[in-house]
């Protein structure tokens, strides 16, 4: 026997040991319950709870995404089961705006990246849209979910009231402004400025976020700035460093570019800063470098 | 408006698909999650966790879902043990702490059990993926989210240590 069965032998029995005595059916039921009761809704006033219904889906695919009307009532009663009412929601993960019935058909008209959520028409409001999740739902058809649009939650818009002074509360700001840059000493190097970094972090795993944020940073100089490159760099969960180079684009004095983490994994799985180094070079060769190691962290994750 | 949790489960193909892999695969799945989180109680809890997820992912093929509960469910884990370092931490400075321990029923003390939990979580993954479940070095990246050279040089490092552990006479 060779050491690898060796090992595949004695570590399968000692699973099979430390797994003795499991039932499925409590593990079953304490997932299903646990599905139930999702993590605090994404603001306030959100359930903290995911609902789950007896809804049945009709309509599903490309012709429900064409504002079709919900369906008569007539059915409900025959699905319909006790007094229950299901938590609608604003977004995946928001908050409760509404509710339904268990047996209600509804309408849905896309669903959500990971196919989670499935967006709806109200049963008790047809011009509305809410979400659900997907396993709330029974589809008339069990494969065709799949088949929908994936769409994003349409974020509301916070109205903020303001009254606008009339033109002649102010005089006019007549004072002339002043547009010339800020002027270097002759032949002096590049000043790189404060580098921004967006978003804060990046994924080596696509699913998770965004897996590339752009750096942008403000350089003068005395004479023309011809190149702006970044390095950056990371340690790895398998030893060694990820790190890449970059020539940011530039547009007036401000320079750009991304910076994308590759997929291999960071060695702490909270997140590991990227070190970032940021070199100029004017048309004479004259060069600065700064450096910003906490701008930007790149994580790993699986979901 | 109250939540019926059980309601869709009587319902749902995907509640009986879930319940057919966990009646063929529950107990090694636990045990592979016990191994790697060195607690039962916590295998359990990061299992229901990540099962509770694998609920609502229909998009998710029932035949890769013990590898992707397996990693899933061990970063549950993971989490799951930092904070409760924390509150051990906490307790120990109020002196509360042995006061409140908790015991898994039948420690495992086989010296190959010890060196496979003395891995980097990572190396640790990809070996109970690789030698408890069964996956491929494809299967096991698919599940990490990482390339195959990457599974391949955890794997090495992890057999190197898992070897030298049966050579040194480890049972």
């Amino acid at each position: 026997m060779s050491i690898d069965d060796e090992i595949r032998r004695r570590l399968q029995a000692a699973a099979d040991r430390a797994g003795a005595g499991v039932s499925p059916g409590s593990l079953a039921f304490g997932a299903r319950a646990r599905a139930g009761r999702r993590p605090g809704g994404r603001r306030a006033g959100g359930r903290p709870w995911q609902l789950f219904a007896g809804l049945a889906v009709v309509g599903l695919g490309c012709g429900a995404a064409l504002g079709f009307t919900v369906l008569d009532g007539s059915d409900d009663a025959a699905a319909g089961v006790g007094g229950e009412r299901y938590g609608l929601y604003d977004c995946p993960d928001g908050a409760v705006v509404g509710e339904a019935s268990p047996g209600d058909r509804v309408y849905v008209t896309g669903r959500d990246e990971e196919g989670g959520w499935l967006r709806i028409r109200d049963p008790r409001d047809s011009s509305a849209e809410r979400w659900v999740p997907a396993a709330a739902v029974d589809a008339d058809d069990a494969s065709r979910p799949d088949t929908l649009e994936v769409v994003e939650c349409a974020e509301p818009i916070e109205l903020v009231a303001a009254t606008i002074a009339p033109s002649d509360t102010l005089p006019p700001d007549t004072t002339p402004q002043d547009t010339t840059a800020p002027t270097l000493p002759p032949d002096s190097p590049p000043a790189v400025g404060q580098p921004s970094v967006n978003p804060g972090a990046i994924y080596g795993v696509a699913n998770c976020g965004p897996t590339t944020a752009t750096l942008t940073v403000n350089v003068v100089g005395s004479n023309r700035i011809n190149r702006v490159r970044v390095s950056w760099s990371y340690p790895t969960e398998v030893g060694g460093i990820t790190s890449g180079t970059v020539d940011l684009s530039v547009n007036g004095t401000t320079w750009s570019g991304p910076i994308t983490a590759p997929i291999n994994p960071p060695a702490d799985d909270d997140g590991q800063f990227v070190n970032i180094s940021i070199t100029a070079r004017d048309v004479k060769g004259r060069t600065s470098v700064a450096s910003a190691n906490n701008l930007l962290v790149v994580r790993y994750c699986l979901e | 408006v109250s939540p019926a949790a059980t309601l869709a489960a009587t319902r749902d193909p995907r509640a009986a698909e879930i319940e057919q892999f966990l009646a063929d695969h529950a107990q090694r799945l636990l045990g592979a999650l016990t191994l790697i989180t060195d607690s039962r109680a916590a295998a359990e809890d990061a299992l229901q966790d990540a099962l509770a997820k694998a609920w609502n992912r229909r998009d998710q093929p029932i035949e890769t879902l013990a590898a992707w509960l397996t990693v899933v469910a061990t970063n549950h884990a993971r989490t799951a043990r930092r904070r409760s370092a924390a509150e051990d931490r906490a307790l120990d400075r109020l002196g509360r702490r042995a006061a409140l321990q908790s015991s898994d029923p039948q420690p495992l003390d086989d010296a190959l059990v010890a060196a496979l939990r003395s891995l980097p979580l990572r190396q640790r993954q990809v070996a109970v993926l690789h030698y408890v479940l069964d996956q491929s070095v494809a299967e096991a990246a698919a599940a990490l989210g990482v390339s195959e050279g990457t599974v391949k040089t955890l794997l090495s490092r992890a057999r190197e240590r898992l070897a030298a552990t049966l050579e040194g006479g480890g049972r």
